[in-house]
């Protein structure tokens, strides 16, 4: 390898996003950005300049200055990787077109359930991301439909009652509608929260998931200063709960393959936690070289900064088991919105819920009135934990469904 | 400069900034980061809609500006919009630090800046892990209008954070150390204040117990007071949860009485430091809202769609996170004013109560949130042992009825704001210590 690279990291994005407001499109904003990261390794040191738009020489020369002067120390030199190209991208939709459909559906709710306030966003974005030398290197492209979309009831005092979202490569309006019918008309019928104090809960895994990510950082967890720390190798959970290293953008469209040191899995994911057992934490070059574990593409930057371990997208992988059969004959508890909790150095876990609805038999019944969760990490994934669901009950999302205390 | 298209309002916000982030990671160089770039948001309003462009090359702000208006549809009576109305006509240049030398620590001191924590965080035997963080950002902002506004001012951030975990006890326990200030003197030599801050952690780290999970008095240092105001009222006050609601309307009626007597609660762009906002992103200057005066209702914060709609005054409130975002209403400097106690005599008025020092994060709707760092029992109105908490909450409509005591003494702090996709937007916050007879702690 020579002693001196140019690298470019470059991220293009096309955006069209539009604001709602009392269910009318009052904004449409256009945006397409180019990020460009120049870096060069020289000398055992990496030195980056970014540019918005295409770089031209004089950031390439601020980045050969950068590297020039005692800075950012690189012993390790850049990635080693193979060309490679990946577009999950869905075929391309008119801003016009796009337009139409998100007004027709926002009329849908309108007409349908005037006693509500619909607002927020809707988006559409198309991303691509390439790591390159001399021209040749990696690229990932993909795209998603976005609607993030804010409900109030207009008897209601609350800022926002409800939401209703999508996240996908594609998009499938009879299924958004059909989803934000069950959880509209669940909304206009109280219910009464199930009898406690342990109840099955089934919420977006992310709500819970957040501890174990953070808990699998490389460096903090070789330091001793995660959870996990000396754990390697132990079953901490659940035979029923594995957790990959995502790549594959299967559940979180615009994930490139690989990462911001052109890292990438084989097969795009790998396991992190497998029934239960730790097997490997995540890592970037560096953190994989001094702990002498496996580089697990968890490398981030800023566009015009120095790749580190950042984190890497993580899935827990879903059972066989449906919403319906994961929760079981009894109550059970779909909460939507669960804001401002958190889990304690120890793993304790405990939160507000202000949107949520009864659940029987995988059907929503009614809506509960504000209550708190409570539980911890080992538990809520050992004993506790059911799986994720094999079906996509929550508008195109699986669902996590675990046993939690109401407090 | 440019020339706007004709029955339409339309407005550029031009940003150029640069900035740096400098990061030792566990003792180890990992960032040293040289930002720069430039941009505009363009927007076009027709009277019925918005059509807005971000675009990065600067000379296309002209040929942006063109196609945003074909989208448009001409409105010979813009001019008549109640929003077009309600929009100031600022013009000049308000550049606070235009005769400073912004540039004028250099890269290899910022270096020094930072790396003058590593040497205190050696010293702590029990340290696992730790990030030394030094970020500074100068932000030039050009705000021209088809009204005729053009208007130029800066802002300026610098900040100091160290993220460290401990190893006390059986668990390790992360904590973090943060500085927030203008300029790069602002954060630099603060070795002592990490070292004590270092001590402060050992000793909750050793001693922590779970609290036993109640409802408690509960007494907020400056910090995390002006994370409730945020949180709890502040979010509340951003008027544009109340466009065409009128059940919002009602209940939010200038003069209700919204809390207790002593209770005043404001925001102010004007006050320097991470909020500081001289213009909002809609050329409005900034100005003194108060949201709440002796417990009653009396402001709320608005851009000039909201303004116009509910027929209030602006209040220079519609910010974007950068030109990449449209405006939308947020708070910039929002704070709880000052009462006439001492922070002893707010302590001795507690029994049993939890003090809550400082926090990780906080939201809030009709119940707000503050995820606490470090808290510490009250007993017989002293600290006593401190506590693990995992989350302080109460509903919001009650709890500003259950103040009951405020401090002389105040402090402002900053953060960063999120909503909607625009996250995180530099806000500060503050206030004195506040006493509240009963919060639920889990």
């Amino acid at each position: 390898m020579t002693d001196h690279i140019r690298e470019l990291y470059q991220i293009r994005e096309e955006e069209l996003s539009l604001s709602v407001t009392q269910g009318e499109i009052t904004e449409v904003t256009r945006k397409k950005i180019v990020r460009s990261g120049c870096r060069v390794y020289a000398g055992g040191r990496l030195g980056v300049a970014g540019a918005l738009g295409e770089p031209g020489e004089d950031t390439w020369l601020r980045a050969e200055e950068a590297a020039a002067r005692p800075g950012l120390p690189w012993p390790r030199g850049p990635g080693e990787y193979r060309p490679r190209r990946r577009d999950l991208s869905a075929p391309a939709w008119a801003d016009g077109d796009f337009l139409q459909e998100m007004t027709g559906v926002l009329d849908t709710l309108k007409r349908e359930y005037p006693q509500f306030i619909f607002s927020n966003k809707i988006r559409k974005v198309h991303s691509e991301t390439r790591l390159e030398r001399e021209g040749a290197g990696l690229r990932s492209a993909d795209s998603a439909v976005e609607l993030a979309i804010i409900v109030k009831h207009r008897q209601s005092l609350s800022p926002f009652d409800t939401a209703l979202e999508w996240q996908g490569r594609t998009w499938d309006r009879g299924a958004f509608l059909d989803q934000s019918r069950s959880q509209l008309e669940a909304f206009l019928r109280p219910a009464r929260l199930p009898e406690g104090p342990w109840v099955t809960v089934a919420a977006e895994p992310g709500l819970l998931l957040g501890k174990v990510a953070e808990s699998l950082d490389g460096e903090d967890l070789g330091r001793g200063a995660t959870l996990f720390s000396g754990k390697l190798g132990e079953g901490l959970f659940s035979p029923a709960f594995t957790l990959l290293a995502d790549r594959r953008g299967e559940e979180d469209p615009c994930v490139p393959f690989f990462d911001a040191e052109g890292t990438a899995l084989p097969e795009d994911c790998l396991p992190l936690i497998r029934a239960g057992v730790l097997e490997r934490p995540l890592t970037d070059r560096r953190t994989a070289a001094r702990f002498g574990w496996e580089a697990t593409a968890a490398a981030g930057a800023m566009y015009d900064g120095a790749p580190r371990l950042m984190g890497c997208p993580v899935t827990a992988v879903p059972g066989a088991a449906s919403l319906a059969e994961l929760t079981g004959d009894g109550p059970a508890v779909w909460v939507v919105l669960a804001a401002g909790g958190d889990y304690t150095a120890a793993g304790d876990y405990a939160t507000p819920v202000q949107t949520a609805y009864l659940l029987e038999g995988g059907r929503l019944v009614g809506r509960l009135p504000e209550f708190a969760l409570a539980g911890n990490l080992y538990h809520i994934f050992g004993e506790g934990y059911r799986g994720i669901t094999a079906d996509r009950p929550l508008f195109g999302q699986r669902a996590l469904v675990t046993r939690l205390k109401l407090s | 400069m440019y020339t706007f298209p004709k029955g339409l309002y339309a407005d550029v916000r031009l940003e150029t900034t640069r900035g740096g982030q400098i990061t030792y990671q566990n003792g180890t160089l990992t960032e040293n980061r040289d930002a720069r770039q430039a941009g505009a948001m363009v927007r076009v309003f027709d009277g019925t809609r918005w059509y807005n462009s971000a675009v990065t090359d600067v000379e296309r702000v002209q040929e942006e500006l063109d196609s945003l208006a074909a989208m448009a549809a001409p409105n010979p009576h813009i001019l008549d919009h109640p929003l077009v109305r309600a929009l100031e006509v600022n013009r000049g240049r308000h550049l606070r630090w235009e005769e400073a030398d912004v540039d004028a620590v250099t890269g290899e001191e910022k270096l020094a800046l930072a790396a003058a924590c590593l040497p205190v965080l050696e010293e702590v035997p029990t340290l696992q892990s730790s990030a030394v963080t030094y970020a500074d950002g100068y932000t030039v902002k050009r705000f021209l209008s088809s009204l005729g506004a053009d208007v130029t001012f800066d802002t300026r951030r610098a900040s100091l954070r160290v993220d460290y975990t401990l190893l006390e006890g059986a668990e390790p326990d992360p904590f973090v150390f943060r500085r927030l200030g203008e300029t790069p003197g602002e954060v630099a030599h603060l070795e002592e204040a990490l070292r004590a801050d270092l001590e402060e952690a050992r000793d909750y780290a050793r001693r922590a117990v779970p609290v036993a999970p109640g409802k408690y008095p509960c007494i907020l240092s400056p910090l995390v007071a002006g994370v409730f105001a945020h949180e709890s009222f502040g979010h509340k006050s951003e008027a544009d949860f109340m466009i065409g609601d009128e059940t919002m309307k009602r209940e939010w009626a200038m003069g209700s009485v919204v809390g207790a007597p002593i209770l005043n609660i404001y925001d102010d762009g004007s006050l320097p430091g991470n909020g500081y906002t001289p213009f909002d992103d809609e050329g409005t200057a900034a100005r003194r809202t108060y949201l709440i005066r002796e417990g009653k209702l009396a402001g709320r914060l608005h851009s000039a769609a909201t303004a116009a709609d509910l027929g209030e005054g602006l209040t220079g409130n519609a910010r974007a996170m950068n030109f990449l975002y449209p405006p939308i209403v947020r708070m910039t400097a929002t704070c709880i004013g000052p009462g006439e106690e001492s922070r002893e005599e707010l302590f001795a008025g507690v029994e049993e109560g939890v003090y809550i020092a400082d926090f990780w994060h906080g939201s809030g709707m009709s119940t707000f949130t503050i995820a606490p760092s470090r808290a510490w029992m009250i007993r017989g109105g002293k600290l006593a042992e401190p506590v693990r908490v995992s989350v302080v909450t109460g509903n919001v409509m009650e709890t500003l009825h259950l103040i009951d005591g405020l401090s002389r003494e105040t402090d402002l702090g900053a953060g960063g704001c999120g909503k909607m996709e625009q996250m995180p937007l530099p806000v500060s916050m503050g206030g004195p210590y506040v006493r509240v007879k009963e919060l639920t702690v889990r």
